[in-house]
């Protein structure tokens, strides 16, 4: 159980995923200009780790190692990664149109989100069981969750600053980026 | 790389910012990638009548996945050493933005020899932006280049550079100062990115100017 709380701190706050390892900075800039497409999002990439995680592992254990094809990994995972993020499109567009067209392109974009690929393969990488798999999914998808609904939050406030000219726009972005990557930094003092 | 130029301003940058932070490892990278575009490419091109339009994606998904695949077999055997400092970055080359989006964009539009000269051409500019960005790091955050002494050991280096944040900071310097160089020619790189500025003369350069450039094409 301990070991299942370190493993959902480091992959949320210590090892961010986007502030630490930069996966995921595609939709990170791009939609976090609204604080509720942001965390629309962040909840749909929740949603599309932990299961990812879940069924790659599954997927690994039982299918890529008895049979010794483990370096067909990257197919096998983003093929699996695909098939997820359309089911989750079809369900939001069914259910919940206003959030489905506030994500525009980014929701198939969730496809090739290096984080959802990228804890599969960490996964496979750290021999995690299929319990820890799940938890560093889920916790990783959080940690995305995070950053992104700060950024816009910090955005929404950037926006009516008056900036020099060639700051606006992605700079200005990137470097709020910066300053909050700096911030999560402190996390690693965390004793653990 | 050229902003206009790329599917996306955004796209493509993220293993740029990754963990390596030299720009010897930085530029070996980006060879990757311009191998990598290049490789992939005339696949669309060549597969573009037999591939059905509704399952393009997630066909070009598995031709990216499968060349990456052996890519990274490839490096694995060859080239312990960068296998070992690129990592994780090497299989989320199937994730990078820049091969789907020009694979929508244009290989399947084209024919399999331009194909590959536009990848090559996207992968020389992804190779030229990710040293660059390595460049800047190294020589601030270690005070070397392509790990070579270029900075006086009295001189401290900036670590912040090395680390995490710097990758965002050198980004935003970088695109900053490209910003600054187009306003001061012309003002398109601001209204594109951020709507009306209140400056309505430059403004009106800037619309202008597409035209122009479609008036250039129209004469060759």
């Amino acid at each position: 159980m301990t070991n299942l709380l370190l493993i959902i701190i480091t992959c949320a706050l210590i090892n961010n995923v986007v502030l630490n390892q930069f996966l995921g900075i595609c939709s990170f800039l791009g939609v976090s200009k609204q604080m509720k497409a942001s965390a629309s999002l962040g909840g749909a990439v929740i949603f599309v780790i932990t299961i990812a995680s879940a069924v790659a592992s599954l997927l690994y254990k039982y299918i890529l190692e008895p049979f010794e094809i483990t370096y067909m990994k990257t197919i096998v995972f983003i093929l699996v990664i695909a098939a997820l993020v359309q089911i989750v499109e079809m369900f939001l567009k069914k259910k919940s149109p206003a959030v489905y067209k506030a994500l525009g392109i980014y929701l198939p974009l969730i496809t090739t989100n290096c984080a959802v690929l990228g804890v599969a393969l960490t996964n496979v990488q750290n021999e995690y069981t299929f319990m820890e798999s799940v938890i560093a999914g889920f916790g990783t998808g959080v940690g995305y969750t995070i950053a992104i609904v700060l950024l816009a939050g910090i955005r929404s406030r950037i926006n009516e600053e008056d900036l020099p000219a060639p700051l606006r726009g992605a700079p200005i972005v990137m470097i709020s980026a910066a300053l909050m990557s700096i911030a999560f930094m402190g996390f690693s003092g965390l004793a653990l | 790389m050229e902003r206009e130029s790329g599917p996306d301003p955004d796209a493509g940058h993220v293993p740029g910012t990754g963990g390596l932070h030299e720009s010897l490892q930085r530029y070996r990278h980006g060879s990757v990638h311009t191998g990598g575009p290049g490789a992939f490419e005339p696949g669309h091109s060549l597969l573009r009548k037999v591939i059905p339009d509704d399952v393009r994606l997630p066909a070009y998904i598995v031709i990216v996945a499968s060349l990456v695949t052996v890519t990274e077999l490839l490096i694995e055997a060859y080239l312990p050493s960068l296998y070992e400092a690129l990592g994780i970055y090497i299989p989320l080359i199937v994730v990078n933005c820049i091969i789907l989006g020009r694979a929508e964009a244009y290989a399947n539009k084209a024919t399999p020899g331009l194909a590959v000269m536009d990848g090559i051409g996207m992968g020389l500019g992804f190779t030229a932006a990710l040293t660059l960005a390595g460049l800047i790091r190294e020589v601030l955050g270690s005070g070397t280049a392509f790990g070579l002494q270029v900075l006086p050991k009295s001189v401290e280096p900036i670590a912040i550079f090395v680390q995490p944040p710097g990758a965002f900071l050198v980004f935003a310097l970088i695109i900053a100062i490209m910003n600054a160089i187009g306003i001061k020619t012309r003002q398109r790189e601001l209204v594109e990115s951020d709507g009306c500025d209140g400056n309505c003369a430059a403004c009106q350069i800037a619309c202008d100017h597409p035209k122009i450039e479609e008036k250039e094409e129209e004469k060759q």
